[in-house]
């Protein structure tokens, strides 16, 4: 017969004592026995059990500790790291704004482009994987290993932007650590067409001259972003966190170019370079009413797509960036000054003497030659350099000068365009100034201006004496919403002369391009106006003897004039003159555009011309010498 | 079952307590409970589940649109460029064989042989031939053999002074 037994320190042995002491009395059947003390282990020594009960409780304190510190302590620092794990910022490009001309014809635009990059670090075969994407991206195989196994470990770029078509290739070859960055590329469907005038936008997507970088902001857009929360595989979680900015798409811009007449001017000139050896030219399609340029042509010129195989000295646009001495058709200028001060009219007579002397200068007609008692017409037909000073003289510097300012000249025109020249004179305030410069200016030499200068000057006079502020973009678009932002309106820059001394002008400037029916700017059942010039070249040693800028500014249809052109032509190998370089191309565009606007002829059978060139014929005294210059009236 | 009945003193037993319409048993109420939480923790892990198959089909679609906008904007680029007018210059002359016009030259009525009389030409043929009911094609080549002959006598006895008929 057992008894209990008695209570031990042991905690374990306690415990299976004292339950069954506590709950199983009432359970157990009466006269049953107990066998609890055979079944119970020895009781352990009461400091083992301290020992381990005292270790537990240290382990246990420290992970509480750990616990604490790490839940506690640590708990910003382990959800930054959480955060930055699980939730990942991206930045969202935004859609670059398309350009197009004025019929709707796209001419920039932008499209989904990649680069390819790798992951050195998870290329499996570098030398394979080199071998098998040359071909694809055209880089150099060698090159390729080389990125992979020198580089960083953890990214390099393999090569530039890619289009569609590779990033395919690229995909369908499922190399491991080769990926794709999508990014966007700025394309150009017309390809050299008004390159200069729109610019373009580099591997980066930076944009550089032109409109492209006039209108950067306004094409580019403002870029959004996006913070979500992603799993392992960089997927967004749905329904987790996610604050999204979406980005501002850049506008639409609508340009007052035609590409139709911009391709035709670029052919022209394309073809009167080739006709006369020469280097470089530019020409100028202005609406006279407006402002708007219609077209914008200059050569030598590139190709925007492929900006990178030409020199960086082709991207400056020759119209507006790099001024020139007009030369003769800057007499229009001076003659118009003189016409609204009332000091001349068409008629108004002087002794052409065929040279005239200021100080130590000597200046001569372009020919040589006196032509005596002629008048002021015929000094424009003629384009008589002594005559260009007597009219300077008669209005003095002073006066003179206001009205060079006043036409826009030494100061920038206010194009929407990057990289304007202001061109520039010398007024008789300056310092150095002589009154040789007055003589020299009147009829275009030393003093610059940009082709666009010139040209707006001159569409001053076509538009009832106003200067208008030229400009390409008609109107900007909401790309979402297909609704006009902001539309351009014409500005008049200046009232540069009365509308009376401007149809004056028009009426001479048309004596001009029809004199002797032989002109070759004279377009057939048009009226039109205009003006040779044939500037010489100024060097480090004074002007050059042999190279000249030839060049016809003219406006049409004169009778309601809308259109002024320029055309320029740098260093004409076979004839110099404007007359014979310039104003063909000018006829051609001139007719062009009286076909393509449906401009109905305002004299078909020449009736009225010959009328007209007879009464003009007797206005201008004649010549005292006898010219068999006809074509060449030149300087 | 007593000491269950202690732990959760409600049912019958509760002195002075109206009769609840769902009046179970201990048991009862804890089967209950532990279904509702079941239940409870299935719709919750069928929504979340939901939500994530949700997400992806979202991240699928966004992945799409990009896509389809990518094609867009290239297919607009390709179709702007081949309505370029370069292209269109160039296929022109490639696949239509068409060229560049040249300025027309008009010359003068005064250096030409006069009126034609086309009708008198025609009859001229007619008896020369004996045929009386030419082809255009015949006419139109008597025609222009005869103007040609004309030309040519033009040509060497100098500009026609008045008008020519052709001879009938």
């Amino acid at each position: 017969m057992v008894t209990v037994a008695p209570p031990a320190s042991h905690a374990l042995e306690r415990s299976a004592q004292s339950l069954p002491a506590r709950m199983e009395p009432a359970a157990l059947p009466p006269g049953a026995e107990s066998t609890a003390t055979e079944v119970l282990p020895p009781a352990a020594p009461p400091i083992r059990l301290a020992v381990l009960l005292a270790f537990i409780l240290i382990c246990v304190a420290l992970l509480a500790w750990r616990l604490f510190y790490w839940q506690v302590l640590q708990h910003e620092w382990l959800k930054q790291q959480a955060s930055s794990e699980q939730v990942r910022e991206q930045v969202l490009p935004p859609q670059s704004g398309v350009v197009y001309d004025a019929r709707g014809h796209i001419l920039a635009a932008s499209v989904a482009a990649d680069f390819v990059s790798a992951a050195p670090s998870a290329v499996a075969d570098p030398g394979l994987t080199a071998e098998r994407l040359s071909p694809i991206i055209g880089v150099p195989a060698a090159k390729l290993r080389a990125k992979l196994t020198e580089g960083a470990e953890s990214y390099v770029r393999l090569s530039g932007k890619v289009d569609d078509r590779v990033r395919r290739q690229v995909l369908a070859l499922q190399l491991p650590g080769i990926q794709l960055e999508p990014t966007t590329q700025r394309v150009y469907p017309e390809g050299t067409l008004a390159a200069h005038l729109l610019g373009f936008a580099d591997g980066e997507g930076q944009a550089w001259y032109g409109l492209e970088d006039y209108y950067r902001s306004t094409i580019t857009g403002r870029p959004g972003r996006i913070r979500a929360e992603m799993d392992t595989a960089g997927t967004e979680i749905g329904f987790g966190l996610r604050e999204r900015a979406a980005p501002l798409d850049g506008y639409d811009l609508i340009l007052t170019i035609d590409r139709t007449i911009q391709h035709f001017a670029e052919r022209e000139l394309e073809q009167a370079l080739e006709r006369h050896e020469a280097e470089s030219g530019t020409i100028i399609v202005l609406d006279v009413t407006t402002g708007a340029i219609i077209a914008m042509a200059s050569y030598p010129t590139f190709n925007p797509n492929h900006y990178d195989r030409f020199q960086a000295g082709l991207f400056r646009n020759p119209a507006i960036s790099m001024p020139f001495e007009p030369g003769s058709t800057f007499k229009l200028v001076t003659v118009a000054a003189a016409i609204d001060l009332g000091l001349i009219n068409p008629h108004t007579t002087y002794t052409d003497t065929g040279s005239v002397t200021i100080g130590p200068h000597t200046i001569h007609n372009w020919d040589g030659r006196s032509y005596g008692h002629t008048t002021v017409t015929a000094l424009l037909q003629k384009s008589l350099n002594t005559g260009a000073i007597w009219v300077a003289q008669l209005l003095g510097p002073q006066r003179f000068y206001r009205y060079v300012t006043a036409f826009g000249f030494g100061s920038r025109t206010g194009v929407d365009l990057q990289g304007e020249a202001p061109g520039r004179f010398r007024n008789s305030a300056a310092p150095g100034w002589t009154p040789s410069d007055l003589a020299t200016n009147s009829f275009g030499q030393g003093i610059t201006a940009t082709p666009l200068q010139l040209i707006s000057a001159i569409a001053g006079l076509a538009n009832h004496g106003q200067r208008m502020r030229p400009y390409v973009v008609q109107a900007r678009v909401n790309p979402k919403t297909e609704e006009v932002v902001a539309t351009t309106i014409p500005t008049v820059a200046e009232q540069v002369v009365k509308p009376s001394t401007a149809r004056t002008m028009l009426q001479l400037m048309e004596a001009v391009a029809r004199q002797g029916e032989t002109s070759y700017a004279f377009v057939p059942g048009y009226r039109v106006g205009g003006k040779t010039g044939t500037a010489s070249i100024p060097t480090s040693d004074g002007y050059d003897p042999e190279l000249t800028i030839a060049s016809y500014v003219g406006v049409a249809p004169i009778d309601a004039p809308r259109f002024a052109i320029l055309v320029k032509i740098d260093q004409p190998k076979s004839v110099p003159w404007g007359s014979v370089v310039a104003a063909p191309t000018f006829r051609n565009i001139a007719e062009a555009l009286m076909v393509y606007y449906r401009i109905a002829p305002s004299d078909p059978t020449g009736r009225r011309a010959a009328q007209r060139a007879a009464a003009l014929k007797r206005q201008a005294t004649p010549s005292p010498v006898p010219s068999d210059e006809g074509a060449r009236n030149d300087r | 079952m007593a000491a269950v009945s202690r732990l959760f003193p409600i049912g019958g037993q509760a002195a002075g307590r109206l009769p609840w319409p769902l009046d179970l048993p201990p048991i009862g109420l804890v089967c209950a409970s532990i279904v509702c939480i079941v239940v409870a923790a299935l719709l919750y892990l069928t929504q979340v589940s939901r939500v994530a198959t949700s997400g992806y089909d979202l991240a699928h679609l966004e992945y799409r649109r990009e896509q389809l906008k990518r094609e867009h904007q290239q297919l607009l680029f390709e179709l702007a460029s081949l309505q370029s007018i370069g292209h269109v210059d160039q296929a022109a002359a490639r696949e239509l064989g068409m060229a560049q016009a040249h300025t027309e030259t008009f010359l003068p009525a005064a250096t030409l042989p006069a009126a034609l009389d086309i009708e008198a030409a025609i009859q001229a043929e007619e008896q020369e031939t004996g045929d009386i009911h030419p082809t255009w094609r015949q006419r139109l080549g008597a025609l222009i053999a005869r103007v040609q002959s004309k030309l040519d006598r033009t040509d060497n006895a100098g500009p026609s002074a008045g008008p020519a008929r052709l001879p009938s």
